[in-house]
């Protein structure tokens, strides 16, 4: 024993098993049958985004600093990038792979930096539609964004408005302190570059309905919901009694405001709306009374939470009974409510509390519990449902030549909704048109479970596109994802902006737009981060020669465990392509 | 400098004095206080040292043993469920000749779930490779990471060492901790084999021969036996530079007695002073403490307990169908005696129950005047 050598001091190398031999000989990749497989998909936020942005690719250009290709971007999508991006209530960020680690990307921020700061022209997509004119009833999001698509397709177009001037609730309904004019105007301009013809002071009765559908080819119908919904109780056209779309457009009745307590009934946008503007026009105080609580108001959280930072109180769970006075408006009368069960929305319904009714001194009431369609058309052989025109998949009505969208249909009442009904009649009555309609076909170009679709890729998209799968990387493999803290978007002070009507929330400045898209993911599309590469315990991934290509693997050596695919932050590699 | 603190602190102190390269592990009580100090530290950078977050015990030994395959020191802690859930990489550890150190607190092992003291949980682990010191109080735990690291870098095989929940881990009492300087002059820098080189690239653990397996475990038993001596320089050469030596293991008054009674960590406080009670009554008894569990100083055991006639075996562990661990230890190292002791095996302190001075001299008078031994244990608690 004590010549031996000393058992510590040993040649490290045969200390432990250890091997400098090459492992090529072990084939490992024969140890499974499943493999990799190297599949891009869309992002859950375009899949969310009513009019299918392509905001993965946006953000990645924008990212550069290219602000034209990340409008050139949007607009193969949406026509109205700037309006969109100030008042879109943007599910798309909701479903953000980001939103449970550091936040959302900001997206609405981002498709207005492309607005504002980038230069692009709408690309055309066909000119088959060429001899085939479509006249289009209503300038609101719906018929601009059905005009914007159908001429980019090569159908002559004109847009016949009732009002002065063209935007439908985006010139008069949206205040200037959330929508500009001049944003508004830019995008309108862009459409009408497209050779869009736009007729104003045109109320489109039934008799010159029939008339349009005998010289146009189709006809889509976007008259939007205008005629102000009465509430139906006694007073409610007493002096000091407003109604709230009336009240947004007429800064006569604006000035009624100034020195007043004003309450405000209703739980919409237009309601929330209606407030910020009495503000602005220097209400004393101004409530919003509403029969649910703020939970359930259809209103969007942010206009919700801006307006109130403004000085806008809420009164929940009250309805108005009456409005009481004598010539002129004088108190409400209030009754309490409690939340029962969930109605037909799935909201809970507001029921009678059983106590005694208030009276409420005020001097000015807007009414703003919503609106209805106008009954321009209802005696027409359209078919109608619950003061709703009922369209099919594709925009159509029960009248063939005659497609309709926007808040005449039962879609959401919201812009960005109103702007993908009148990209898919576009692409209805293009097809229609050209006796090409077919169901199935729309499913090549749907995104995620629709019914959100790509106009874009209608006409032309890459090999092996897979616009129904979207990319979700498991809770885990986002932990992985280095943090990048939201840019901050700054909102001008509650207590400034109201003395005026200037915009309340501010743009990125065009660096912070740039470090903001840099946090995008661009899910499902692969960037050449190499993780798959690097994390791969065989070695077995083959890098793409060129940058944008496929990552590829040894068929010898992969053994199908599956961390090329854990490690995909961007849910492009998955496991499951067997052998 | 003193300081009055657990034992817990007592080896996050220790530990940051001797500086390891990473620190992989996960948190289960009791030792939870000592990865959150140290934590805090690196928090704070009082300590330069990789903290790496884990996702079970597992993980933890493997990344350590990995580690310490860079030639890195490498220091981890656990207890009870976490160390038998490392269970399967501490022969990687061992069997790859790291240098890894772990603090291990003694905690019940469910079922039922409990958290007090019991050794059970490290014995488990006996047959792992690891070398094993139970430590008797909080300096004892300090002194032992520090000396740990010297003899787990020069053996090249990992150390745990043990000390107990609640009694140690969250008892306060005085410790010397050293000047950083004081623990530099005596701990060298980690000087472990590298064996991840990208210009001479190799991967550990591959499949092996039969033969090549045997060789293998034969390295490590060497290694083992090896260490003996590499223990017994290093308490030798800590006493030169802090003043305290804690022996293989330690005896107090054997060699006049008619009866020593063996113990193991925190018992053995007790139990020194229950027996100067018992001398003082007039009766001939020693002590001693078992400390150095693997490699088991069985040469230095027969020296110190071969002329004694009678053994009882006091200690906080079972080894169910058979004894307590330790006994079973003690009897196959005395085995080869001319004139083998009896020893008679107690069990108490199961679950962190007190063992107190009454409940020692009870087994110390019991052993002296039982007419026969009994092979199996006798338990001294347990029943109601």
């Amino acid at each position: 024993m004590a010549d031996q050598p000393c058992p510590a001091c040993m040649d490290p190398e045969i200390m432990i098993p250890i091997s400098r031999e090459t492992t090529e000989i072990f084939k490992t990749g024969t140890w499974s049958s499943i493999r990799p497989r190297f599949s891009e998909k869309i992002s859950p936020c375009r899949a969310a985004c009513p009019t299918g942005n392509n905001i993965g690719a946006a953000a990645r250009v924008l990212a550069d600093g290219d602000y034209d290709r990340a409008l050139a971007a949007f607009l193969e999508e949406t026509p109205l990038p700037g309006s969109c991006g100030r008042v879109c209530y943007h599910p798309c960020q909701l479903t953000c792979n980001r939103r449970d680690q550091d936040g959302w990307v900001n997206i609405r921020a981002l498709e207005r930096a492309a607005a504002d700061y980038g230069k692009a022209t709408p690309t055309k997509l066909s000119d088959a539609g060429k001899d085939k004119p479509v006249a289009i009833v209503g300038s609101g999001p719906a018929g601009l964004s059905c005009a914007y698509h159908l001429s980019r397709m090569g159908h002559p177009v004109t847009i016949y408005e009732a009002a002065d001037r063209p935007g439908g609730l985006l010139a008069r309904g949206i205040p200037g302190f959330r929508l500009p004019d001049k944003v508004l105007k830019k995008d309108l301009d862009r459409i009408w570059s497209l050779g869009v013809s736009l007729k104003t002071g045109v109320k489109v009765d039934k008799a010159q309905l029939d008339e349009l559908a005998q010289s146009y080819e189709a006809l889509f119908l976007s008259s939007g919901a205008d005629e102000h919904q009465e509430l139906g109780i006694p007073g409610e056209d007493l002096d000091g009694v407003l109604r709230g779309l009336a009240f947004l457009r007429d800064a006569h009745k604006q000035v009624l405001a100034n020195g007043a307590h004003v309450y405000v009934i209703g739980g919409g946008n237009t309601a929330i709306d209606a407030s910020r503007m009495a503000l602005r026009a220097g209400a004393k105080s101004v409530t919003i009374l509403y029969r649910r609580t703020k939970e359930q108001m259809p209103a969007f959280g942010d206009e919700v939470r801006e307006a109130e930072a403004e000085g806008v109180m809420i009164k929940e769970l009250v309805a108005p009974v009456a409005f009481l006075g004598r010539d002129r408006l004088a108190a409400i009368k209030l009754v309490p409510l409690k939340l029962g069960e969930p109605g037909m929305d799935g909201r809970p319904e507001p029921l009678p509390k059983g106590a005694q009714a208030e009276e409420i001194a005020c001097d000015l009431v807007i009414v703003a519990a919503g609106q209805k369609a106008g009954e321009t058309f209802m005696n027409d052989d359209l078919e109608w449902k619950d003061n709703r025109i009922v369209v099919d998949g594709w925009s159509r009505t029960s009248n063939a030549k005659i497609f309709a969208g926007g808040d005449l249909t039962p879609a959401r009442a919201s812009v960005v909704d109103a702007i993908a009904t009148g990209k898919r009649a576009a692409l209805g009555i293009h097809l229609s048109v050209l006796g090409n309609l077919y169901d199935e076909r729309l499913k090549a170009v749907t995104l995620g479970e629709g019914p959100s679709f790509s106009i874009t890729a209608w006409f032309q998209r890459p090999e092996g596109w897979q616009p129904d799968k979207v990319a979700v990387p498991d809770d885990l493999t986002l932990m992985m994802m280095p943090p990048q803290t939201p840019q901050n978007l700054p909102e001008s002070d509650p207590a400034e902006r109201i003395r005026s009507n200037e915009e309340v929330v501010q743009g990125f400045s065009a660096l912070s737009a740039i470090k903001e898209a840099e946090r995008c993911l661009v899910c499902g599309t692969c960037v050449g981060c190499d993780r798959c590469l690097v994390f791969c315990p065989e070695g077995s991934v083959i890098p793409p020669e060129e940058p944008g290509g496929e990552y590829l693997y040894r068929d010898e050596y992969c053994k199908g465990c599956g961390v090329c695919a854990s490690v995909c932050l961007r849910g492009v590699m998955e496991t499951g392509g067997d052998q | 400098m003193m300081k009055f603190i657990t034992g817990n602190t007592a080896v996050a102190e220790a530990v940051r004095l001797c500086k390891p390269g990473v620190i992989a592990a996960y948190p289960i009580t009791p030792q939870t206080p000592i990865y959150e100090k140290l934590s805090d530290w690196e928090d704070s950078g009082q300590i330069n040292t990789k903290m790496m977050r884990v996702e079970s015990e597992h993980s933890a030994m493997a990344a350590c043993l990995s580690a310490s395959l860079t030639g890195v020191r490498t220091f981890t802690a656990t207890s009870s469920q976490g160390l038998a859930l490392m269970h399967e990489m501490l022969h990687f550890a061992s069997g790859l000749r790291t240098g890894v150190v772990m603090a291990a607190v003694n905690r019940t092992l469910a079922s039922p779930w409990a958290f007090w003291s019991d050794q059970t949980d490290t014995l488990s682990q006996r047959d792992t490779g690891w070398m094993q010191v139970y430590c008797e109080d909080n300096q004892e735990s300090a002194d032992m990471i520090i000396q740990a690291f010297k003899i787990a870098e020069e053996v090249m095989l990992p150390m745990m060492v043990i000390l107990e929940a609640n009694f140690i881990s969250h008892f306060m009492e005085p410790v010397d901790i050293p000047s950083p300087e004081e623990v530099e002059a005596f701990l060298p820098p980690v000087s472990l084999p590298q064996r991840f080189d990208v210009d001479n690239p190799g991967y550990v653990s591959p499949t092996v021969t039969q033969k090549e397996y045997e060789k293998y475990r034969k390295h490590n038993s060497d290694a083992m036996a090896h260490a003996l001596d590499v223990i017994e320089r290093v308490d030798r050469e800590f006493e030169q530079a802090f003043g305290r030596r804690y022996g293989l293991l330690e005896t107090v008054n054997t060699e006049d007695a008619d009866i020593v009674l063996v113990t193991t960590a925190t018992i053995t406080s007790t139990a020194r002073l229950a027996l100067q009670q018992l001398r003082k009554e007039g009766v001939k008894v020693g002590l001693c403490k078992l400390r150095i569990f693997r490699p088991f100083p069985v040469e230095v055991i027969k020296t110190a307990l071969e002329n004694v006639p009678r053994i009882a075996v006091l200690e906080r562990n079972i080894s169910q169908g058979r004894e307590g661990i330790f006994c079973s230890e003690l009897k196959s190292a005395l085995i080869n005696c001319e004139n083998s002791p009896k020893i008679q095996g107690y069990i108490a302190g199961i679950g962190g129950t007190n063992v107190d001075p009454d409940l020692i001299k009870k087994v110390v008078r019991h052993a002296l005047e039982a007419t026969a031994y009994s092979d199996g244990p006798i338990w001294m608690g347990g029943d109601e």
